[in-house]
């Protein structure tokens, strides 16, 4: 078998590999993608509970202080409903934030897998193409008998 | 206040996705394809490996088969093709290989030949041939340097090597070849000093030849003896090059004996050339002419040595010129028997006048007497009749007749040599046989009579007795032969000539053979019988022998007179026996 052939072969599960690693990280990549947006999900869940617990202590200050005979409107207990409102807006933005994060990570990490299928492809073409590269090489490493034929006259053996 | 009512969640949320990884199966298939590629790199090694080892022995069989030989590799490249176009590309398999297995056997031959440059110096400098080693040697080590070169255009290390084979190889013989030309050198100085040296004598004679009593100029030393001293110190400098102290003092050792010697040499011969008179006062007073002063340097036992040469050298002229009187004798003796022979043969008075004058100057080769003789003898010579006819035939028949006892005298060999027509020198010359024949027929017949009567050949001293029996037996024998004879010559000289000794024979068988030697035989016997003692007892026995021997016998006077009687008649029978037949 010459070298070329194997070279052939060689290229060819080289090429064969790096297309199962890039089709394994281009998979990879639009998992990753709905992860993110999974990711994203729940933080947008968070907010929601952050939005539910904000009503739930104003709804509570609100009637505390109207059965205690307090204007739940004015005083002490509007006090307390602006820093419940406050303290829970912060954790809402927060967790919007986090949804946000979370997405783009997730965004940015498959772009990272689908670099990598890009990259992983490109080194079996270029491995493929150095199996040919290596038989070339090394054919010519070998070498040949040259092909410029001693000048006539010294042909003959000369006996000192 | 009763709790208000308010909005129970139900629970829903957000299920966790599970974890796929999409990679590891990637991973998986192409773990695959690595390990196939993996098996591929193997294959690809042993593949490589396979073709790289069929590539060098194809490079090296290709080169071999090329035979580039260094002189055509020299005018390729000079002719301006690369060692990439002749051999191959030196940074391939092939090339490299070819390249080095050109460089090899390049490296093999140019060794081969160093070798044999080397190996034809060796045996040219063991044989003794005129070279110079350092010229020689420049030669090869200027085509080493130029194949050294050559091959480093190939293969620097094996161009090293091959420039350390050939120091190697040709260090001994250059080692060699400059000791062999110092040797020589040392030969050629030592062979001229030796030369010198040889010279140096008759350099020193000639010097103090020429000695007149000259002295050097504020001193006392005289000029012939400067002249030596320089000389010798010449000589010494040419001894000292030869780089041999032991030779040198050798040599420098003889010079005062040298000196000493020319000095004897030079005035033995001034001496032995003067008149004899003047000699003998050299000799004693010390009296040399012109060469006294000389004389004066020699040590007394040198004076004594020079005395001794000059009678020795006398002496020697002296034989020599007895010799040469000698040689010119036998000379003159040489010419003397040719000039005798030619005038024998022709008379010419040149011939007399030429030995007239060899005796004049060597009368111990001829002298006048001898001349005078000479002259008679041609004269006589010249008689006619003085040769006569040789007759071989008639010599032949005479010799012959002598022998066989048909001629016993002179007369009778004179008469039978002129009817055979012989001369009378050749007659003559038949003298000693005639002699010698009667001596043999002579003999013949006494050796008959001693064996008649029992006497051994040759005894002289014999009894009265048995000198009569032969006397008589001879006398018999003679009157036989000559009663024999005149028969012989009445009848006519028919048959055969008697002859003296068998006459004697059958003279003594016929006596043998008589009655009365058959008397004598009996009377003997009977004596012997009767007296044992007697045993000894002849017919010659006489009776005053026993008388002598009486008591030693045994015998009475009864018996010596019977023995007496017995005797008595044995002698009577005796004497009938040879007396009367």
């Amino acid at each position: 078998m010459s070298m070329y052939a194997i070279a052939g072969i060689q290229a060819f599960a080289a090429l064969k590999a790096a297309q199962a690693q890039a089709r394994g990280l281009a998979a990879q990549a639009t998992y990753q993608r709905v992860q993110a947006k999974t990711d994203s999900l729940k933080y947008k869940a968070q907010g929601i509970k952050v939005l539910d617990n904000i009503l739930a202590t104003d709804a509570a200050i609100v009637a505390r202080a109207g059965a205690g005979g307090i204007d739940p409107l004015s005083g002490s207990a509007k006090t307390l409903r602006t820093f419940a409102m406050a303290k829970g807006a912060e954790e809402k933005y927060l967790s919007d934030e986090g949804a946000l994060i979370a997405l783009r990570t997730g965004m940015a990490q498959a772009d990272q897998y689908e670099a990598q299928a890009s990259a992983t492809m490109m080194s079996g073409i270029f491995n493929a193409a150095a199996a040919f590269g290596q038989a070339y090489a090394f054919n010519k490493s070998l070498g040949a008998a040259p092909k410029t034929p001693l000048e006539p006259s010294l042909q003959t053996t000369v006996t000192s | 206040m009763a709790e208000l009512p308010r909005y129970r969640p139900l629970g829903a949320s957000i299920p966790s996705i599970p974890t796929v990884d999409f990679t590891a199966t990637g991973r998986a298939q192409a773990g695959v394809f690595e390990s196939v590629s993996r098996g591929l790199d193997v294959m690809s090694r042993y593949v490589a490996s396979q073709a790289e080892a069929r590539t060098k022995v194809e490079a090296a069989q290709w080169a071999y088969d090329r035979d580039l030989t260094a002189e055509q590799l020299t005018a390729a490249l000079e002719s301006g093709q690369s060692v990439d176009q002749i051999l191959g590309d030196p940074t391939t398999v092939f090339g490299s290989v070819s390249i080095a297995t050109t460089a090899d056997k390049l490296s093999a031959d140019l060794t081969a030949d160093a070798r044999m440059r080397l190996a034809d110096l060796s045996a040219r400098i063991d044989g003794g041939a005129d070279l110079d080693i350092n010229s020689e040697m420049a030669e090869i080590n200027s085509l080493s340097a130029g194949y050294a070169d050559l091959l480093s255009t190939l293969d620097p290390k094996v161009a090293s090597s091959f420039s350390a084979s050939v120091a190697t190889l040709s260090a001994p013989v250059y080692q060699k070849g400059l000791e062999r030309q110092i040797k020589l050198a040392q030969s050629v100085k030592m062979a001229s000093a030796e030369a010198t040296m040889a010279a140096l004598p008759g350099l020193l004679e000639d010097l103090f030849e020429a000695d007149r009593g000259s002295v050097v100029i504020d001193s006392d030393m005289l000029v012939s003896e400067g002249q030596a001293a320089t000389a010798i110190e010449a000589v010494s400098k040419e001894l000292l090059r030869t780089n041999d102290a032991a030779f040198f003092t050798e040599q420098t050792g003889k010079f005062p004996e040298m000196i000493a010697t020319a000095k004897i040499n030079v005035l033995s011969n001034y001496a032995v050339e003067l008149p004899p008179e003047k000699r003998m006062s050299a000799l004693r007073t010390g009296d040399f002419g012109e060469k006294t002063a000389l004389f004066n340097t020699l040590t007394d036992e040198q004076k004594i040595t020079l005395r001794k040469q000059v009678r020795d050298e006398i002496a020697a002229r002296q034989t020599a010129d007895d010799q040469t009187r000698k040689d010119n004798v036998l000379v003159a003796r040489q010419d003397a028997v040719g000039h005798v022979i030619q005038y024998l043969g022709t008379g010419s008075q040149d011939d007399i006048n030429a030995l007239a004058e060899i005796a004049k100057v060597y009368p111990e080769v001829i002298d006048g007497q001898g001349i005078a003789s000479l002259v008679k003898n041609k004269r006589d010579i010249d008689q006619p009749g003085y040769y006569e006819a040789e007759n071989p035939s008639g010599v032949f028949a005479l010799r012959a007749k002598i022998i066989s006892g048909q001629i016993t005298d002179y007369a009778t060999l004179e008469a039978e040599g002129e009817a055979l027509d012989v001369g009378p020198k050749q007659i003559l010359s038949l003298a000693p046989t005639l002699d010698a024949a009667n001596k043999s027929e002579i003999s013949k017949v006494e050796a008959e009579a001693r064996r008649h009567t029992g006497l051994v050949t040759g005894m002289i001293n014999v009894s009265e007795k048995k000198a009569k029996a032969v006397n008589s037996f001879i006398a018999n024998v003679d009157e036989r032969f000559s009663s024999a004879l005149e028969n012989w010559e009445d009848g006519g000289r028919t048959g055969d000539r008697p002859v003296r000794s068998v006459v004697a024979r059958e003279y003594r068988l016929e006596l043998a053979g008589s009655s009365y030697q058959k008397n004598i035989d009996r009377l003997l016997g009977n004596l012997k019988e009767r007296y044992p003692a007697l045993d000894d007892i002849d017919e010659y026995t006489s009776i005053e022998e026993i008388i002598d021997n009486q008591g030693a016998l045994g015998l009475g006077d009864d018996d010596i007179e019977f023995i007496r009687k017995r005797l008595s008649r044995i002698e009577d029978n005796q004497t009938l026996r040879d007396e009367l037949m």
